[in-house]
């Protein structure tokens, strides 16, 4: 079946021929600097200051780091970038803290400003937010890491253990953001129960299944996206009919 | 910081953790330059849905920074001050480092308390705590061009209903199922919910039709669910 080409408004145009580019730019460039930077402590004790252990320990080292690490390095940008656009996550996964932090910011600003992150729109409040957001937690944790324990001892104890519960009352409130993009509740639970039942499924196969322990998040957001899929497959199928 | 390797080294760290901060502030400044340069040609989004967004972005962090105070203290009684900033602040986040630096202790079979734990081994633990995070860095120079490019190519087809939308949809409600049941701990949380629903449905009314309220609404949730949970935590003991 042919498909005309769809006029695009001069944003639109701007916005894949020139600006996604740059973002790509910049992104490869600042992530490939930071790789390097990121070693360098390690090349200047190792090699400068010749701090070393055998090689067998390095060796032991990798091994055990790849095998926690691997399900996540393969899976884990590509599950945020649909949320995140890319320049969202190259900020994110330069600046750490992505589904602690990056996420929930992505979400909020997009509820607030009403815009989905494969629009334009919604690409200049996420990358704004989630900007702000780095700004905010650098000064933050200068400040923890200089005040040191003195900040966490004087915290009354109830405090101290209610922040065991900021993860699930912020995702609580990200579901609702969202539920409101979808136009309420009402309206958007009959069009998204699948996807949330697609991620519950990913959990519960990424804790039980020992082989697909590290593989949980992306499981969940893999299945999503493929009924997703077979969503945008059957509604095309009805315009189209 | 009691060890005397890890002291030892800790002003050293300072000078690269210094560095590594200044390149997470230059990529964001170029993004947010990018944007901004964007923004001014098309005039997409007003300068009032701007000011929104930087405090939606910075109260948003408030909280998840908070959270991770107390992993944070622990890595720094393990690894020092200077570390602990450069993993947690830049690049890294708290429970993954922590993870990260008992994984290369163990496989040096030392504590970070033993004397044992020199200065060759905090190297190595150090090395294992930034190959944890640096594979990512390769993975998104990777594969996010060639997405973009499908999602443009999406865009530019005539076609009626586009896969992008779809799947935005589809990563959020599943990312947020997911996320919901990682982070639940037994029946306190379920209060928590039902207090950041509560909360952010409060302020969201209370805050329609006026300017900037909105942005707090997820700070709001995030408070209301925090105390339902903590309430319902000591009740139950």
């Amino acid at each position: 079946m042919s498909e005309n080409k769809k006029t695009l408004t001069p944003a639109e145009e701007y916005y894949i021929h020139e600006f996604t580019p740059a973002v790509h730019k910049i992104g490869r460039f600042t992530m490939a600097v930071a790789f390097v930077l990121s070693f360098l402590p390690v090349i200047y004790f190792y090699f400068v200051k010749g701090y070393t252990v055998p090689v067998s320990t390095y060796i032991s080292g990798i091994t055990a780091v790849s095998a926690i690490g691997i399900g996540m390095w393969l899976t884990e940008p590509m599950v945020y970038w649909p949320i995140l656009g890319s320049a969202g996550t190259y900020i994110a996964y330069l600046s750490g803290n992505v589904g602690g932090m990056r996420f929930p910011v992505s979400v909020t600003v997009q509820k607030m400003a009403n815009a989905d992150i494969t629009t334009p729109r919604g690409q200049i409040v996420t990358v704004v937010g989630i900007v702000a957001s780095v700004v905010a937690n650098l000064v933050i944790l200068l400040c923890v890491v200089l005040a040191g324990e003195w900040i966490i001892n004087h915290l009354p104890a109830a405090v101290r253990a209610s922040f065991g519960f900021v993860m699930i009352s912020m995702m609580a409130a990200n579901m609702l953001m969202r539920f409101g993009m979808n136009g309420g509740v009402a309206k958007a639970l009959p069009k998204v129960w699948m996807y949330m039942v697609a991620g519950v499924v990913g959990f519960f196969l990424g804790k039980f299944v020992p082989a697909l322990h590290t593989w949980g998040m992306a499981l969940a957001v893999g299945l999503a996206i493929l009924v997703a899929y077979f969503r945008y497959r059957s509604d095309k199928a009805k315009l189209e009919a | 910081m009691g060890n005397p390797a890890v002291q030892a080294m800790n002003g050293t760290i300072w000078v690269f953790a210094g560095i590594l901060i200044v390149w997470v502030l230059v990529q964001s400044f170029l993004f947010w330059r990018l944007v901004m340069s964007f923004n001014n040609k098309f005039n997409l989004v007003s300068k009032e849905e701007i000011s929104s967004a930087i405090q939606t972005g910075a109260t948003a962090a408030i909280g998840p920074s908070l959270n991770s105070i107390v992993v944070c203290l622990t890595l720094i009684a393990m690894v020092g001050s200077a570390t602990a900033f450069m993993r947690c602040g830049v690049i890294g986040a708290p429970g993954w480092e922590l993870l990260m630096a008992n994984t290369a202790a163990a496989t040096a079979g030392v504590n970070f308390e033993d004397a044992g734990f020199n200065e060759g081994v905090f190297t190595f633990a150090i090395f294992c705590m930034v190959l944890a995070s640096a594979p990512y860095f390769i993975n998104t120079m990777i594969t996010l061009k060639p997405l973009d490019m499908a999602a443009a190519k999406a865009t530019e087809s005539g076609a009626k209903v586009t896969f992008t939308s779809y799947m935005a949809d589809g990563a959020m409600y599943g990312l947020l199922s997911y996320s919901l049941l990682n982070n639940y701990k037994g029946p306190a949380s379920i209060a928590a919910i039902v207090g950041a629903a509560i909360g952010y449905l409060c302020w969201s009314k209370l805050s329609e039709g006026k300017k900037g309220m909105g942005a707090y609404s997820l700070a709001v949730g995030m408070l209301c669910g925090m105390l339902f949970g903590q309430v319902c935590a000591t009740i139950l003991g």
